[in-house]
C-alpha cells in the first residue's frame, strides 16, 4: 500500500523490487584531508551525580559504554592514511587533523601498521577518524615511558608516546610500544568524537581499572588488538611489573641492560619471566611467546646453586622456567615450583 | 582532630618536627596508560608542585587527613595528589598520596579508602587546578 507520507524516491534510487542490489562500491582512493583552520570546542557539561551513579550501576552489571568499535568501520587502507614519506613542516607531519612529531614518524607509522593486522582491526578506523575529526590530535614522543592522553579545553588532544618501552602487567601480560600507542589513540578518538562520554567514564571510578575510560579502552580495542597480535592481556590498570626497554616498537621482548662479562643486561628489580630455556655458548634464551626470546648472559647462571648441572637440566627440560629478579638476587626456578629454586647474587 | 588520629600522624613529636609541606598534583583528566604511583607522580614532567612552610596550613592539612575516616583497601591507586610532610632537614616525616576521586589513598605506605571526597575538594580549593570540567 502506498504511504502518502513516505518520501518520493529519486529516479536514481528507484529500481524494480526483483533486481538484485548493486555490488558494494569499491572505496575511492583515500585523500588525506586538509587540517581544520580553527578548533571546534565541544559543548560539554560536568557529569551529574545521577549520571555517574547510573554509569557505575551499568558497570556493576558488566556494561561499559563504548567498548565496541565505533561504527562505521573504514574500508580504507592504513597505508593510504599514513604515507611512507609525508611532507614535514616545522618538525610536524600533518595528516589532516592528526599531527605527528616528524623525526619519530617512521616509528609511529610502523606501530600503527602493526596494529592494523587482522581481519577487523580497530586502528585504521581510529586513524581515519582522527585525520578527519573536527579537532587536532598531536602525537609527541619521549623515551621515559610517558604514555598518556591529555584532553585540551579547545577540543584538541595531546598524545604522549614512548616508542622504546614495552610493558609487563601484574599478570605478566606483555604489550608492545605499538599497542600502548593504539591505547592512547583510542582515548584521543573518544575525546574527539564523544567527549561527553569520555568525561562521564573518566569520572566514574572502578576498583581494578581506576576509572571506566581506562576500562573501556583496556577491555575494548586493546583486548582485541593483543588477541590479534599475540600479546598479553592485562586484567587491571596497575603499573604492574613495569616498563622495559625493547628492541622495536612492535616487540614484546624486554631488553635488559647491564654490562657484565662483555654482555649487556640489566636485571631490573621486580623483573619476572616464565618460559622454556635454551642456550648457546654466550647466552641462555627464554621463550616469551610469539616466537620472541629474552637473552641472559650464560655466566649469570653458571654460578648458581646447582651450577652448570642445574642449568643444563633446565635447558633439557620441556617445562617452562621462571627467571626473576628480587632485590639483589637473581633467581631461576621451574615455573610454579619453589623447591628447585636456585639463586645467586648479581649486584 | 581526634586524640587517636593525633597519635597516628603527629605523635612522638612528629607534628612539631614537620617544617614544610610539598603538594604535588597532576591534572584530573590526564589519562595515563598505567596507574601512577606516588613516586611516578613526583617524577612526572607534567606534575604541578607547591611548597609551603605556613604552620597553620600544615596543621590544617594534617587535621583534615586525620579527620577523614580510612579503611584498608586493595583497590588500584592511580595517584593524582601527593602531600609530602618533611622536617627542617628535608627528611620525610609523612607521605600521603590520593587518587583524583579523593576516595583511595596511601598514607606512609598503607593503602586505604577514604569515607568521602571532602579532602580532595579542599585540596582543589587550596591549590586550584584548572581541570577540564571535573
Amino acid at each position: 500500500m502506498h504511504d502518502p507520507q513516505a518520501p518520493t524516491p529519486t529516479p536514481s534510487a528507484t529500481r524494480p523490487a526483483d533486481t538484485p542490489p548493486p555490488p558494494p562500491v569499491a572505496p575511492q582512493a583515500y585523500v588525506i584531508p586538509a587540517p581544520s583552520p580553527t578548533p571546534a570546542p565541544p559543548v560539554l557539561h560536568k557529569p551529574t551525580t545521577a549520571e555517574i551513579a547510573q554509569n557505575k550501576a551499568d558497570n556493576d552489571k558488566g556494561i561499559v559504554h563504548g567498548t565496541e568499535p565505533r561504527a562505521p568501520r573504514t574500508a580504507n587502507k592504513i597505508e593510504d592514511m599514513l604515507p611512507e614519506k609525508p611532507v614535514a613542516k616545522d618538525g610536524v607531519v600533518e595528516l589532516g587533523n592528526l599531527r605527528v612529531q616528524a623525526d619519530k614518524y617512521p616509528e609511529f607509522r610502523e606501530a600503527l601498521l602493526h596494529e592494523s593486522k587482522g581481519p577487523h582491526p580497530d586502528t585504521p578506523s581510529i586513524v581515519e577518524r582522527l585525520e578527519k575529526g573536527p579537532n587536532k590530535t598531536t602525537v609527541t614522543m619521549n623515551e621515559v615511558a610517558k604514555n598518556q592522553m591529555d584532553p585540551q579545553k579547545d577540543g584538541s588532544a595531546v598524545v604522549h608516546w614512548d616508542p622504546k618501552h614495552m610493558h609487563i602487567a601484574s599478570n605478566d601480560a606483555k604489550r608492545s610500544p605499538a599497542t600502548r600507542l593504539a591505547h592512547e589513540l583510542d582515548h584521543a578518538d573518544e575525546w574527539t568524537h564523544d567527549p561527553q562520554r569520555l568525561l562521564l567514564n573518566a569520572n566514574t571510578k572502578d576498583p581494578k581499572f581506576g576509572n571506566l575510560e581506562e576500562k573501556r579502552v583496556i577491555t575494548g580495542s586493546e583486548r582485541r588488538n593483543v588477541k590479534e597480535l599475540g600479546e598479553g592481556q592485562r586484567e587491571d590498570h596497575e603499573h604492574g611489573k613495569g616498563d622495559f626497554e625493547t628492541k622495536s616498537v612492535t616487540s614484546i621482548e624486554p631488553v635488559l641492560h647491564q654490562t657484565r662479562g662483555g654482555v649487556t643486561t640489566e636485571l631490573k628489580d621486580g623483573y619476572s619471566q616464565s618460559g622454556k630455556l635454551s642456550m648457546d655458548d654466550k647466552n641462555v634464551y627464554q621463550e616469551i611467546g610469539r616466537g620472541e626470546k629474552v637473552a641472559y648472559p650464560r655466566e649469570e647462571f653458571q654460578g648458581m646453586v646447582g651450577g652448570k648441572k642445574a642449568l643444563e637440566q633446565a635447558v633439557a627440560s620441556d617445562k617452562p622456567f621462571n627467571v626473576q629478579v628480587s632485590g639483589n638476587e637473581f633467581k631461576m626456578a621451574e615455573a610454579h615450583t619453589q623447591s628447585r629454586e636456585v639463586q645467586q647474587n648479581v649486584r | 582532630m581526634s586524640a587517636d588520629a593525633s597519635a597516628t600522624l603527629q605523635g612522638n613529636g612528629r607534628g612539631t618536627a614537620i617544617a614544610k609541606l610539598t603538594v604535588y598534583h597532576l591534572g584530573r583528566l590526564i589519562l595515563t596508560e598505567t596507574a601512577l604511583s606516588g613516586a611516578d607522580l613526583e617524577a612526572h614532567s607534567d606534575t604541578e608542585k607547591f611548597e609551603t612552610t605556613d604552620r597553620a596550613l600544615i596543621d590544617e592539612t594534617l587535621a583534615r587527613i586525620e579527620g577523614t575516616a580510612r579503611t584498608p583497601t586493595d583497590d588500584v591507586l592511580d595517584v593524582r595528589w601527593g602531600l609530602i610532610f618533611s622536617d627542617a632537614d628535608g627528611a620525610r616525616v609523612h607521605t600521603f598520596y590520593l587518587d583524583k576521586f579523593g576516595t583511595t589513598g596511601e598514607l606512609d605506605g598503607t593503602l586505604f579508602d577514604l569515607a568521602d571526597e571532602s579532602l580532595v575538594d579542599w585540596l582543589r580549593e587550596q591549590y586550584g587546578p584548572d581541570d577540564v570540567l571535573s
